[in-house]
């Protein structure tokens, strides 16, 4: 506030010691900041994709530094279930303790108060003779879990210092614990795309600019000559010799003008034959630039 | 489909739409069986609400249930419960389902013999029972000159209400005023250890009453404060004045539960226009007793609120008087404007519908009374801007009992 009245401790004190005094606030700030821009910093731990359990571990680690509760609990949201489940606490031997504390916290409604407060609340443990102070695990779109840390009755207040940075250190934990739930979801999504790209019984591939190979499917490999796949291979070189100047100008009009290309042609197979396909080929495009072609071959027997 | 609170979901029932958390994450489907473990799933989360499938076994079940079915055909309560019920929501839609609820909730608690219903009705202090002519009413000047000359604030008042509307105050700008109030700093300090919102923490000085309970609520509870302790001396022969605040507060807490389950910013704004939106009465009150007694006469004898009839006999509303009065204590221009719209309640912009709500709560929940007998009339418009589904307002009003009392001893002890 502007303008406020001046304390009796800065009229008190000489302005020598006045200045040492402003010079002390701000090197404070300056060393929060500091420990703020440390303890924030989960990118290590996202980059060598590190699970829910290691992600809480480190955050342990580093709120022990910070505020040393006597037992420390993080619960985690089951996707599946929507349940809260106690995912590590520190010493195991108050899990217990802390199930019946949740409990509590839940038929009183404090729980769900700390959900919706979205900050750290502190409040006696059932019998009176602890602190709990309750932190959402919660990034900006969603919640992740629940924090409790738990003192001694007689211990000393935490901070207000100490607890903002108890909520920066917890929303950074969730933020990279919903890295890792995301890094999953999309692994686990790309298994079943390749699941189901390998299942296919026609040919599916997918090529780079120049045509080369990147990925094909058993099936493409079981139909294709086994020469035609050697070394560098790539999309003309699994087609009859005499269909290829037609492919190469059709495929360069389809990465030219981003649209699909379907058209009959041969597949060489072993033994010098061929086998008669419909090619169905679309630019993969990255933005407005064509990247790649994924191609689909549907024996021209299957059409009959 | 039916929709029930969550005290009265039940093992066995089914759900028919998608539970979902504060922020839309889905936590149960359409179609999910009910089990103990999503009860306790569901309060962990705060869900208040959830519609359920009436063909399901367990939900025809659940008729057989006495309070359930209390609450179904509200017509099969004891007459009397009911007699009451109906009394103080005379004039309103009691089929509306937000006012269904509320009605039910009252005819709870009146069959519990809850103190804060049974307790909650008279704030006159004799003089209404006097047989007397109505005086005609004061040209509107006239009101509004008397209500400047209702208390004066202390100096503190206006320096934490500049501070709670400066945004870059912190929290020291308000220990450092509230530390310059000993009488008010003890306050807090009792109003920071107490239960109000669950926050129990041993405290000690204001610095850390400030970190344990948020700068924006200690504010407004210090401002509160404030207020109450400029009122305390008035000498009247009308009002009961711990009546009147025990109103006012329940109205503010009621205000801040509800802004905090609709998810509003301000919710310590809200607190105080809680606090202060029957402050325009005061002023009939302590300045025009006469004019008082006629109006809780007539508002008894004709069955209406006193809202209703404040104009004609009075000369304003005491939504203007207060609107008046606030303009004088150079109070922000939003308590002014929550003033005015607090008890016009077909205008449904969402903060001043949540004050109306707030009000009826306090009114049928709470302690204390600022004259009101009957249950504020809010329109269907009213309780759809609210936002909140009817039975966040049952949810509310346990709320509201647990946390008003807590913080009632905090202001008023001396």
């Amino acid at each position: 506030m502007h303008g406020g009245p001046v304390t009796d401790h800065q009229t008190s004190l000489p302005l020598g010691e006045h200045i040492r005094h402003l010079e002390d606030q701000a090197r404070l700030t300056l060393d929060i900041l500091d420990m703020a821009t440390e303890l924030s910093d989960f990118q290590t731990l996202t980059n060598r994709k590190a699970t829910p359990e290691q992600i809480l571990s480190e955050t342990h680690a580093r709120l022990s530094d910070l505020i040393p509760f006597a037992t420390t609990c993080f619960m985690l949201v089951v996707e599946g279930t929507s349940d809260f489940m106690p995912a590590l606490c520190i010493p195991e031997s108050q899990q217990a303790f802390i199930d019946d504390e949740v409990r509590h916290l839940t038929e009183s409604g404090l729980f769900a108060l700390a959900i919706r407060e979205n900050r750290p609340i502190t409040i006696y443990s059932r019998n009176g003779t602890h602190r709990l102070v309750l932190c959402v695990l919660a990034t900006t779109a969603r919640v992740r879990g629940m924090f409790i840390g738990v003192h001694p009755r007689d211990a000393r207040n935490v901070s207000a210092v100490l607890l903002s940075l108890l909520r920066l250190v917890l929303r950074q934990c969730a933020n990279a614990i919903e890295v890792h739930e995301l890094d999953a979801m999309r692994r686990s999504d790309d298994r079943q795309i390749n699941a189901l790209f390998n299942g296919l019984t026609i040919p599916v591939f997918e090529t780079d600019a120049a045509g080369g190979f990147r990925h094909m499917n058993p099936a493409t490999r079981m139909i294709v000559a086994r020469a035609a796949l050697k070394g560098d291979a790539g999309l003309l070189d699994i087609v009859h010799p005499d269909d290829r100047p037609r492919l190469a100008e059709r495929v360069g009009l389809a990465m030219q003008h981003s649209h699909p290309v379907t058209l009959s042609c041969r597949l060489v197979v072993d033994c010098n034959g061929s086998t008669d396909v419909l090619l169905h080929l679309t630019p993969v495009m990255a933005t407005t630039r064509c990247v790649g072609l994924r191609g689909v071959a549907i024996p021209a027997s299957d059409l009959a | 489909m039916r929709t029930l609170s969550l005290n009265r979901l039940l093992p066995g029932m089914v759900l028919v739409e998608t539970v979902r958390d504060i922020n839309g994450r889905r936590l149960f489907p359409a179609g999910h069986e009910v089990t103990e473990s999503t009860l306790r799933i569901l309060a962990m989360w705060g869900v208040t609400e959830v519609v359920v499938d009436d063909r399901s076994p367990a939900t025809s079940g659940a008729h057989t249930d006495s309070r359930a079915d209390l609450q179904a055909h509200p017509h099969s309560m004891p007459s009397p419960t009911w007699a009451e019920v109906k009394r103080r929501f005379h004039g309103c839609d009691i089929e509306h389902p937000h006012n269904r609820v509320m009605a039910e909730e009252l005819a709870t608690r009146l069959e519990e013999r809850s103190p804060c219903i049974l307790g909650a009705a008279d704030i006159s202090t004799g003089h209404v029972d006097a047989q007397c002519a109505c005086p005609p009413p004061v040209d509107r000047p006239t009101l509004l000159e008397l209500g400047t000359r209702l208390a004066t604030l202390p100096e503190t008042f206006h320096r934490l209400t500049e501070v709670l509307h400066d945004p870059m105050s912190t929290a020291a700008d308000a220990a450092e005023i509230i530390s310059y109030d000993p009488d008010l700093a003890s306050r807090l300090l009792r109003f920071a250890n107490s239960a109000y919102f669950g926050l129990r923490s041993p405290v000690d000085n204001i610095n850390r009453a400030v970190i344990v309970i948020g700068v924006a609520q200690l504010m407004v509870i210090a401002t509160g404060t404030c207020l109450i302790r400029s009122f305390r001396g008035i000498p009247s022969r009308m009002v009961d004045m711990r009546t009147f605040w025990q109103h006012s507060v329940a109205c503010g807490v009621a205000a801040r539960i509800l802004a905090v389950h609709a998810g509003l910013e301000a919710t310590d704004r809200l607190f105080l226009s809680g606090l202060l939106h029957d402050i325009g009465r005061l002023v009939t009150f302590i300045h025009l007793p006469d004019h008082a007694a006629c109006l809780l006469q007539e508002a008894a004898r004709r069955q209406v609120r006193l809202v209703d009839i404040e104009e004609e006999i009075v000369g304003a509303d005491h939504g203007e008087i207060g609107a008046a009065l606030l303009t004088h204590w150079n109070c922000p221009p939003y308590l002014v404007d929550d003033q005015r719209a607090v008890h016009a309640p077909d205008i449904p912009e969402r903060r001043h519908a949540i004050l109306a709500a707030a009000d009826a709560l306090a009114n049928l929940f709470g302690p204390g009374s600022s004259g009101e007998r009957l249950m504020p009339r809010l329109s269907a418009e009213t309780w759809q801007a609210t936002g909140l589904a009817p039975t966040a307002f049952a949810t509310a009003a346990a709320q509201l009992e647990r946390q008003v009392g807590d913080l009632l001893q905090c202001m008023e002890a001396r």
